[in-house]
């Protein structure tokens, strides 16, 4: 009886990892294939970011970078597309561009997406938006935090042509935008250490209005900028994507995933009870 | 030689980061145009170093080939996924310069962009291979904590703990687990810790190590600028 607890314990504890994997697909996959989403509560932080767009008046011209690429696309594109249907919705103008070459084309299918955003009722597009009007897609720009220091001396030298290659010096959206300090508020969605960059050579040298949107391993780095005002809100992994497409009313996969993300994590938290529970027991045992 | 290898590097490495540093705290005209100059510069060298990239690991994996190294497969699929994607980016371009017209069910006009090849393979063959390389990494974490992510110490219990508090938080689930809360029941109990964690000892931690950070930055840059630290030139120290 002993042996066979014995072996009992071992094989629970030299689990075959591939369970381990077969069980987090499933985690994902039934969720998903179900189809239910839970209401998730808001946190300050993001809330923040919404108060500030809800706050601007009509016309104003937001910066919305998107420093990311398909990697961290689950987390941050819909964040980007909620930010993007929320500017629009107040009639706000976006100002978009990133500094990871591979994310360019993100911005592109982002605007995409939103200009093919159908009404239901009317069948018609609710967006009626137009580049160099209403947006400006700039694109990859080499250069990393060169960038944002130039953009703060002179926006137009910084961005002469957007994502297709047409100049931008006519475009109606940039009429009386001259630097950083011209626009009403500027959000980075970052992958990687832009938001620093963007702290520490922008907000600093030129102090204009700013909020960041991250992946969930990398948004407990940014809370002192947020403490200190430097940032004036902050969207963490999928769950600011979500709080901020339930507050803009604009439900997306990023709630449609918090079904999925709530049984993994608990799937995890399961893992971790029941290899500790083994682990003292072994302990136990073996004194 | 050693004019050019050792002090002409050293001379631009001070006055550049002179220059530099002046040009941040005092921006005059003069130190903006500056500023503007070398951010041209800046993208003219960045865009050369893309072809020192490209040179960098086309040669690593023709060595690869060349040696037929374990592995060797993958270094071709390196090559066929280059050439396929700089070929088909370089002939069509990255976007399709002719709309296609469609009415819809009442007769409303309207038009939909097709992509062009090059952004067809971008989001159906090359974003979602990189989503899937990142997406493996959810499987890994759980293979470990169940693995390694005991309470063997007193430290180890905190940040077990701790984890546990964050991981509910997060997620909708946590509320649905503890719905009430402090503050009359205005906010969830785990959802409330999560912030309370995230923006007090949290934030103190990450403060100090930026702190940190910032002055180790500090102090290499003025090594740099003062021809102490010399690594970045190749070689050692000395």
């Amino acid at each position: 009886m002993m042996n066979e607890k014995k072996n009992w314990m071992d094989v629970a504890q030299q689990l075959d990892r591939r369970w381990i994997f077969i069980l987090v697909a499933l985690s994902v996959i039934i969720p998903v294939a179900i189809g239910v989403s839970l209401p998730v509560d808001t946190s300050p932080a993001v809330k923040s970011i919404y108060d500030t767009i809800e706050g601007l008046p009509e016309g104003s011209v937001v910066m919305i970078v998107c420093d990311y690429d398909p990697a961290s696309e689950a987390e941050l594109y819909p964040m980007t597309l909620a930010l993007y249907r929320h500017c629009f919705d107040r009639k706000l103008k976006i100002l978009s561009w990133t500094m990871w070459p591979n994310g360019a084309a993100l911005i592109g299918r982002a605007f995409d997406d939103v200009e093919a955003d159908i009404d239901p009722e009317t069948n018609l597009p609710i967006y009626d938006i137009e580049s160099g009007v209403d947006y400006i897609n700039y694109g990859y720009k080499v250069g990393g935090a060169y960038n944002i220091i130039q953009a703060g001396i002179n926006l137009q030298n910084t961005f002469p042509s957007d994502f297709r290659g047409n100049s931008t010096n006519n475009m109606p959206i940039m009429e009386g935008i001259d630097t950083l300090t011209d626009l009403a508020y500027v959000i980075d969605l970052a992958a990687g250490s832009t938001i620093d960059w963007w702290v520490a050579y922008g907000v600093q040298r030129y102090h204009f209005l700013m909020g960041a949107g991250c992946t969930a391993v990398s948004a407990t780095q940014y809370y002192p900028f947020l403490n200190t005002g430097q940032i004036n809100g902050l969207m963490g992994g999928l769950k600011g994507a979500a709080e901020y497409e339930q507050l803009s009313g604009h439900p997306g996969k990023a709630l449609a995933g918090m079904t999925a993300q709530s049984s993994v994590h608990v799937l995890i938290i399961f893992f971790v009870v029941i290899s500790n529970i083994l682990f003292f027991i072994t302990k136990k045992r073996g004194r | 030689m050693q004019i050019l290898k050792k002090h002409l590097p050293i001379a631009i490495a001070f006055l550049m980061g002179v220059i530099m540093f002046i040009t941040f705290y005092i921006p005059t005209r003069m130190s903006n145009n500056f500023i503007e100059d070398i951010a041209q510069w800046n993208r003219i060298i960045a865009g050369f170093t893309m072809f020192l990239g490209i040179y960098s690991l086309l040669n690593h994996h023709y060595h690869k080939l060349r040696r037929k190294v374990e592995g060797w497969g993958f270094s071709v699929v390196v090559y066929v996924g280059f050439v396929v994607m700089a070929f088909v980016g370089l002939k069509w371009g990255m976007s399709n310069p002719d709309p296609t017209q469609l009415v819809m069910a009442d007769g409303t006009p309207y038009q939909i962009q097709k992509q062009a090849p090059f952004m067809w393979m971008y989001s159906y063959m090359f974003a979602p291979m990189q989503a899937t390389m990142f997406s493996i990494l959810a499987f890994y974490i759980s293979s470990a904590a169940y693995r390694a992510f005991r309470a063997r110490t007193r430290e180890a219990t905190v940040l077990l703990i701790t984890a546990i508090i964050i991981m509910l938080g997060r997620v909708p689930i946590g509320t649905m687990l503890i719905p009430w809360g402090p503050f009359d029941g205005e906010v969830a109990l785990l959802p409330w810790l999560t912030e309370w964690i995230l923006n007090y000892p949290n934030m103190a931690a990450q403060r100090g190590i930026m702190i940190g950070i910032g002055l180790g930055a500090i102090a290499t840059s003025l090594r740099i600028i003062f021809g102490i630290e010399r690594t970045y030139m190749g070689g050692s120290a000395e």
